[in-house]
């Protein structure tokens, strides 16, 4: 069970460690590379083996051996070309950050400290994880009740899988995109219907998180700001608690940072590919909850004006190209779901519960000041200090203001913080209920992001 | 020797030294290694060793980032270890006994059978756990959607809490029964919430 179980996560992530390397490829600079790779190898085969699930199930299959056998196949050719590709290739691509061969070559004892405690960081929150996953083997609520039920629904119901999506169910969330049901339902397929596929699915998401981070920040800005920012992340209280329960916002946030992460490797040269799975990225984010789609649109719209203001607007429009042929294959699906499958992108508001019209919630200062101040108070780490940690150690590391101006994932990671107190604030559903069941959760999505922002902002320690 | 083309700064105005980081930057730079501010190459040494060397002067002290370092390390530990250490149950509480009861309908009852999830409260109108009991009622309800998924659950309204004569919607394997009116011939406290398949009771919690 286990030898299939690795089997099915592989051979996707097999795919994604090839183009893991145009983010975190062989000239980005830091030891931590290796582990931002094999990190954007797992999303990136998690968001393509969710995709091609879909396409199964739409096209008339469903989750039985069959799908086992021409699912392996299928992977097993695009990971054996890829390889082939790449051997036959006269040079590895480089990525656009590179540093001396000299600096490469040695190693100092800062940057081996920095090892040693993001290594003793990674093993005590992959500890916490597994020992609070063990507590709730079906996560938190939102994942037995909406995720991992409609994972359920996908490989127990057979060719009968819609009924996931009938009227009767209409309770929990069935507007959701679809990544995480069908990655468990997928992995389920493979080896059977285990707890274990869930809860892994959880931890791997979070750690990856991590790793993309550290990589991102170390690749800009040196090991010690990457570890620094790694250890926060993982110190982050309702990070690690989100993770454990299999919350869909620990994979979001993982999606997001590695999407900015790739954008910021695109550097001046702009590489298509880099920026085109950077897009990939973006649409696996909104393939995973819809607050992705928030993301992804900030996201774009920050790296265009971004790039427009340092390279001119003809250039902008040609990555906005590139951007849309990665996101392309996630915005098609998410579109056969909601026209084909599932129109609501919201449950339906319980019968008689009158809301405020928009327009008093919108001209209500009161709403807008507990959305703002509740969602703060919320916000991750919040109650022991970590944002007011984050800062001090950025600005004792040197953070430069001019670099913070230009930062793509400071400006998305805050963008969508923002964008998110504002739907608390127009929410139609009862605000103090709402704030209290979700804004916890919603918080910790742009939070990798302003890390990466904040830490890769500090001054390049070599 | 490549020469470095920016990365998280690619952004900036393009304005660069020769080095590839901005000019402002450098300036930056240059203040804090003017006269006075220290002398990085006597700082970090260890018993003759140098913790930091030299070649580090080229982007500040060293020991701002073993500080930083150090402290999110101790920060993360420090997280981590009152996380392990927290105090767990020691008993499996009663949504264990109920995914068991449930678990059983699931593989033992067969399907077509009708299955009776009496539980006090109507579901579809409780969203905002107006009170406890009735928000741990509700979820109950969810438990059994997820549990006997691909079986739906549908609600069932009946106005007494006690032995509800069910009305088998058509098609429906199983059934749950709620109370539509708790509101006025609302169970009490000491009502029951049951689980019974084949006139055997698999699960029995009191309402608190």
């Amino acid at each position: 069970m286990k030898a299939l179980l690795v089997l099915g996560l592989a051979l996707p992530a097999w795919c994604g460690w090839h183009l893991s390397r145009w983010v975190f490829g062989p000239g980005a600079q830091g030891r931590f590379a290796g582990l931002g790779r094999v990190s954007v190898a797992f999303l990136v085969g998690v968001g393509l083996s969710s995709l091609t699930t879909f396409l199964w199930l739409v096209v008339g299959g469903a989750l039985d051996p069959s799908f086992v056998v021409a699912d392996s196949l299928l992977f097993a050719c695009i990971g054996a070309g890829s390889e082939l590709l790449n051997r036959k290739g006269s040079r590895e691509p480089k990525s656009s950050v590179r540093m001396s061969d000299s600096a490469r070559s040695q190693g100092t004892a800062l940057d081996t400290l920095s090892a040693s405690l993001l290594a003793l960081g990674f093993a005590l929150a992959l500890w916490s994880l597994t020992d609070m996953s063990w507590e709730h083997l079906h996560g938190g609520w939102d994942a037995w009740a909406f995720l991992n039920q409609r994972a359920r629904f996908l490989v127990r119901a057979g060719h009968g899988w819609k009924a996931a999506f009938g009227p009767d169910l209409a309770w929990s969330q069935v507007g959701y995109p679809l990544l995480l049901p069908l990655s468990v339902a997928r992995a389920w397929t493979y080896v059977g219907e285990t707890q274990a596929v869930p809860l892994v699915l959880g931890i791997a998401f979070t750690l990856s998180a991590a790793g993309v981070l550290v990589a991102g920040v170390a690749t800009h800005a040196g090991c010690a700001a990457g570890s620094v920012a790694g250890l926060l992340l993982l110190g982050t209280p309702g990070f690690i608690v989100a993770g454990s329960y299999q919350y869909a916002d620990v994979p979001l946030a993982s999606l997001l940072v590695a999407a900015l992460a790739a954008l910021q490797s695109a550097g001046p040269a702009r590489k298509p590919a880099t920026i085109a799975l950077g897009g990939a990225l973006l649409g696996f984010a909104g393939w995973t909850k819809n607050e992705g789609i928030l993301a992804g649109a900030l996201a774009v719209a920050t790296f265009w004006v971004l790039v427009a203001r340092s390279a001119g607007i003809r250039a902008a429009l040609r990555d906005l190209g590139w951007l849309a042929v990665g996101a392309a294959p996630s915005a098609l699906v998410w579109l056969v779901f909601h026209v084909r499958i599932e129109r609501s992108l919201m449950p339906g508001l319980p019968a008689g519960y009158v809301a405020p019209s928009l327009r008093d919630r919108i001209l209500d200062p009161n709403r807008w000041a507990v959305a703002f101040r509740e969602f703060s108070r919320l916000s991750p780490g919040m109650h022991i200090g970590v944002p007011c940690l984050a800062i001090g150690l950025a600005i004792l590391l040197g953070v430069r203001s001019r670099a913070l101006v230009v930062s793509i994932a400071l400006w998305t990671g805050v963008g969508l913080w923002i964008g998110v107190a504002i739907f608390f604030a127009l929410t139609p559903w009862p605000l103090e209920w709402h704030l209290r069941t979700a804004a916890e959760r919603l918080a910790l999505q742009p939070w990798p992001a302003i890390l990466l922002g904040l830490f890769g902002s500090t001054r390049v320690d070599r | 020797m490549m020469p470095r083309q920016g990365g998280v700064h690619a952004f900036s105005d393009g304005v660069r030294s020769p080095h590839g980081r901005p000019r402002r930057a450098l300036r930056d730079f240059d203040r804090r290694q003017a006269p006075g501010a220290g002398d990085s190459s006597s700082r970090g040494t260890r018993g003759g060793r140098q913790l930091f060397p030299r070649g580090r002067d080229v982007t500040g002290p060293g020991w701002r980032e073993a500080v930083a370092v150090v402290v999110a390390a101790a920060f993360a530990v420090i997280v981590s270890a009152r996380t392990v250490l927290r105090v767990k149950p020691s008993s499996p509480g009663e949504e264990e006994r109920y995914d068991r009861a449930l678990e059983r309908v699931r593989t033992e009852v067969p399907h077509g059978a009708s299955v009776d999830v009496l539980v006090r409260g109507d579901p579809t109108d409780v969203r905002f756990g107006e009170s406890a009991a009735t928000a741990e009622d509700v979820v109950l309800w969810y438990r059994a959607q997820y549990v006997l998924a691909p079986s739906i659950v549908r609600p069932f309204p009946v106005t007494a809490c006690d032995a509800p004569e069910p009305v088998l919607p058509g098609g429906a394997r199983y059934l749950l029964a709620g109370d539509a009116q708790r509101s006025g011939t609302a169970c009490g406290a000491g009502s029951k919430v049951l689980l019974r398949a084949g006139g055997l009771t698999l699960f029995e919690v009191e309402a608190r």
